[in-house]
């Protein structure tokens, strides 16, 4: 490369480039910078609060206190320990059966495949605060149904018991919630592995002698092990997150982990602590960075191993014989389990002037009386207000934003430091849990300069936190449907004599109206279900759904679970509305 | 309006380290002139085009279209405030409007915005121009290619840019059309008196429809030529074989000679040939022979000229001429000779060919 030396130019012409520069980047400065006050503010509030004793408004100096205290407290490995290995087990059993149902579903002469691919996905629609009310109805140790029935079973067998004998509110109990919660997401991300398998390899070793069996042990398996690795630690990951099911069993059993750590802390105990709320966010933001980063690594492993062809071919069908309809029993106990056990007994308590037992004398007891109550609850009109606002605004707002930050990280020109760094700042929420983005927010909009902006306790500071946790989801998503738009469609707009936004608004972004309308779906549904963000953010005025149906939960059961059967009457269609359009436009697991 | 390029330079970034995309690329195009760039992929071309339009940046370098600079160190107009149309290779036919709005879409840009009487008026006249306007209404994807990239002419069009580029815009479609489009074009922006700048990698396009052309190869201009000059008299090897069929034999200069003919030595035989000057006695050289230069022959002696004797390796028959393979010593040559020879595979025979169908160029030029 030939070097040249231009004269040096002088201020006027300096400014002169810095002002074209302006011009020409305008909508890359404006749009980095709305990142950058969306996902950077919160995490460096964040980081100063874990530094500062006291509360944050008004600080009362810099220590290094919080962290001293919380690494001397035993509490905070054991909860920190339990964390992972609750994670783990929950994946594992998660992985076990996700995969063996993918598995029959795609590769076995399995009877009724329609209707099995129904039973896994259908559960989706159940928000995890839901799924765990429904199981602590069923499996709490005194009046469990469920418990009630065994407890009568074990009678007749001559053990009697008063409790028990299953206790919902144990660790046990918050595995087995996370295990079912992760089947649906790990069956979605492997199944497409399955369909797609070359199925020479698997021929190959037939006709090397192996047997069936063998065959699935030796070669199938070890073959998407990548795939089914990469699956497991996305899920491994969610778990870790996962708070609904450790805030309904797990606080009531006094069982921990990270994130109902930093909710107890932030906003249950006496005093609050936020220093120390800090500090746990701090380590738990770090441990799934690293988490994140083994993550990607096993994911491009999983994209260098070619078993999967893509050559669009439908592998052999292994015929399993008598198995077919016990396999059938699988999804059936599955379907069981996911949904039709919480959700009947939600539906009978939200029959029930308060929770019974089913039976067929409590029968007369029947009543719409909890749906009438909510419906006069003028609480209800308010929070149904938030919700549809939340869901509206964080849905326009997100896509609108993933677009435009797509759209640079796609089309950026050359080497352009700026594109490097939107990618690196839209990815960095994958990172942070929910839970910590919503204390960051807390923490933020409670001190000033940002509390001037009055947003806190008002539904804006929930359309920011859900924006936050939406964003990279949506720009990965709109990433895929860019790239599939031939950059000479916007070029040749350009040359067409149209601007930068002008070409965006009448030819990009019409082009790409299906994906965006995907994307809308996908955040206005996970919005209207969200709950560890809207709680740890709840005030008087900014409630919604999810946060009234936990209110009612703490003191009125019946009550909730007629709210819950509305929300998932509700959730139902607009699930599988969801799933139909994002799919179409993505890879992504919706 | 003219165009002026004076030392366009530009680098990319590749995974061996930097490589120069452009070098110092300089040429005019004056006011009406058809131009074309050519040659083979990764050698600039379309960077250049990219770079008049504006959808690139070069490093270094000078761009005016007309009289307006448009890139110069520090300035760079962008892409929707030149005064150009542009046709992609792949149409780039947006599939969300009908034939109508893709082709109104410049009149309601900017500076190029009219009212909306004369914007249909205008439309409807390119297209008639075009013999689409049947198809105005229709949606675009329902379109042919052929008649895609119609609608693309009509978009660079409409706006009456008096510069029109064009990158490969014919290489999508078959055969037939292209030949059909290769006229329609070239008329068309002769009757607007428009400047256009066709980039191509195909050289009977380059050949057919330019008043002149730039032949480039790893960022550089190797000639700039009318296509005539170009064919006969072509500056290096690289050109002589990208423009058209060639055979080449390594030789020597015998007698170097600044008026008359020369003569060279190869392992075939002593020719007489038009020696430029500059290459002298001793000098390494690659005689070129285009395969219609040379003529089948009964036997040695009688004519005046050179000779070549060979054996015939294969024939093909393509309707005008036969196309013959012909072992030259340990060497493969093409030579096409008129139908009424009758030659088999096998024969031994005789080609000759006469001193201004021969070309003495440089031996290690690209």
């Amino acid at each position: 490369m030939k070097s040249i030396t231009l004269p040096e130019p002088n201020v006027e012409d300096r400014l002169l480039r810095l002002q074209n520069w302006v011009r020409n980047n305008l909508l890359m400065i404006l749009v980095i910078a709305v990142v950058l006050f969306l996902v950077l503010v919160p995490v460096t509030r964040l980081l100063i609060t874990s530094f500062q004793i006291g509360h944050p408004a008004f600080p009362e100096g810099w220590s290094m206190e919080n962290y001293t205290s919380a690494f001397s407290t035993p509490n905070f490995y054991e909860t920190l320990g339990r964390t992972f290995w609750v994670a783990g087990l929950g994946t594992s059993v998660s992985l076990t059966f996700a995969v063996l149902v993918a598995w029959l579903v795609e590769r076995t002469d399995m009877p009724f495949r329609n209707l099995a691919w129904a039973m896994v996905l259908i559960p989706m629609a159940v928000p995890n605060i839901l799924f765990a009310m429904g199981w602590t109805l069923l499996l709490s140790p005194n009046a469990g149904a469920l418990n009630v029935l065994l407890r009568g079973a074990l009678d007749l067998v001559g053990i009697h018991l008063t409790k028990g004998p299953i206790n919902i509110f144990s660790v046990g109990g918050l595995i087995f919630l996370d295990g079912i919660r992760g089947v649906t997401t790990i069956f979605l991300m492997v199944v497409g592995c399955f369909r797609m398998m070359d199925p020479t390899l698997e021929e190959a070793a037939r006709v090397s002698g192996a047997g069936g069996v063998a065959t699935f042990f030796k070669v199938t398996l070890p073959a998407l092990s990548p795939a089914i690795l990469a699956a497991g630690m996305y899920s491994f990951i969610l778990s870790m997150e996962s708070f609904e099911a450790a805030l309904a069993v797990g606080l009531p059993g006094g069982v921990f982990v990270l994130s109902t750590l930093i909710y107890f802390t932030t906003r249950v105990q006496a005093p609050l602590d936020y220093g120390l709320g800090a500090v746990f966010g701090v380590v738990f933001m770090v441990i799934m960075m690293f988490l994140l980063i083994g993550y990607r690594r096993a994911v491009r492993n999983a994209d260098r191993f070619s078993t999967i062809t893509g050559k669009g071919f439908r592998p052999r069908i292994i015929s399993i014989g008598k198995w077919r309809h016990p396999a059938l029993g699988l999804f059936v106990l599955f379907f069981l389990i996911s949904i039709v056990l919480p959700f009947s007994v939600l539906l009978w308590t939200s029959l029930m002037p308060s929770y019974r037992v089913p039976s067929f004398e409590v029968m007369h007891l029947l009543t719409l009386r909890n749906f009438i109550e909510i419906l006069n609850d003028e609480r209800v009109y308010n929070v149904l207000w938030n919700t549809v606002v939340l869901m509206l605004v964080t849905a326009t707002a997100t896509m609108v934003l993933a677009f435009f930050v797509s759209w640079m990280i796609v089309r950026g020109q050359g080497k352009g430091k700026g594109k490097g760094l939107l990618d690196a700042l839209v990815f960095m929420p994958l990172s942070i849990p929910g839970i910590v983005i919503a204390m960051a927010l807390l923490m933020a909009y409670l001190t000033a300069p940002l509390k001037y902006l009055g947003i806190y306790g008002t539904v804006w500071i929930l359309v920011l936190g859900l924006c936050v946790a939406y964003l990279p989801f949506c720009t990965r998503l709109m990433n895929g449907a860019i790239v599939q738009v031939h950059k000479e469609l916007e070029e040749a707009a350009y040359v067409s004599g149209a601007t930068t936004f002008r070409t965006l608004i009448h030819v990009t972004f019409p082009l790409l109206f299906p994906a965006f309308a995907a994307g809308w779906i996908w955040v206005a549904v996970h919005a209207l279900r969200s709950f560890s963000i809207p709680l740890m953010l709840a005030g008087r005025r900014n409630q919604v759904f999810a946060v009234l149906l936990w209110e009612y939960w703490e003191d009125d059961i019946s009550l909730a679970a007629a709210m819950g059967v509305l929300l998932i009457i509700a959730l139902i269609p607009l699930t599988l509305l969801m799933r139909r359009f994002v799919t179409q436009f993505s890879g992504q697991k919706g | 309006m003219q165009i002026a390029v004076t030392n366009l330079s530009k680098t990319f970034e590749s995974m061996d380290g930097p490589v120069a995309a452009l070098q110092d690329v300089s040429f005019t195009v004056t006011q009406g002139e058809f131009y074309t760039l050519l040659g083979p992929s990764g050698c600039g071309k379309s960077t250049t085009l990219r770079c008049i339009a504006g959808l690139e940046n070069p490093d270094n370098g000078e761009i005016r279209i007309g009289e307006k600079v448009v890139v110069a160190p520090g300035i760079s107009v962008p892409a929707n405030e030149r005064p150009i149309g542009m046709v992609f290779q792949s149409y780039a036919i947006w599939p969300h409007m009908t034939v109508f709005n893709n082709v109104a879409f410049p009149l309601k840009q900017g500076k190029r915005k009219v009212s909306r009487a004369e914007r249909e008026r205008r439309v409807m006249e390119v297209l008639s121009l075009m013999q689409m306007e049947d198809l105005a209404h229709r949606p675009a994807p329902n379109l042919s290619g052929g008649q895609q990239q119609r609608v693309a002419l009509a978009r660079a069009l409409v706006s009456s840019s008096e510069v029109l580029l064009l990158d490969e815009p014919l290489s999508n479609l078959d055969a037939k059309l292209r030949e059909d489009l290769r006229l329609e074009i070239k008329d068309l922006t002769r009757k607007l008196g428009i400047t256009a700048i066709y980039v191509t990698h195909d050289q009977l396009e380059a050949l057919a429809m330019s008043d002149r052309i730039a032949v480039m190869l790893n960022g550089k201009i190797v000639q700039e030529a009318t296509p005539r000059e170009l064919y006969l008299k072509p500056k290096t090897s690289f050109v002589a074989q990208f423009v058209g069929q060639v055979n080449f034999f390594d030789g020597t200069v015998l007698e170097d000679s600044s008026d008359e003919l020369g003569l060279i030595e190869t392992s075939q035989g002593v020719w007489r040939c038009p020696v430029p000057s500059g290459m002298i006695k001793g000098a390494r050289v690659k005689l070129a022979i285009r395969p219609e230069g040379m003529r089948l022959t009964s036997g040695r002696g009688g004519e005046e000229g050179n000779l070549l004797e060979g054996r015939v390796e294969k024939t093909v028959f393509l309707g005008e001429t036969i196309e013959c393979q012909i072992l030259v010593g340990s060497q493969i040559i093409t030579s096409k000779v008129s139908i009424e020879n009758e030659v088999n595979e096998g024969d031994k025979i005789f080609l000759w060919f006469s001193p201004e169908n021969c070309l003495v160029l440089p031996a290690e030029s690209l």
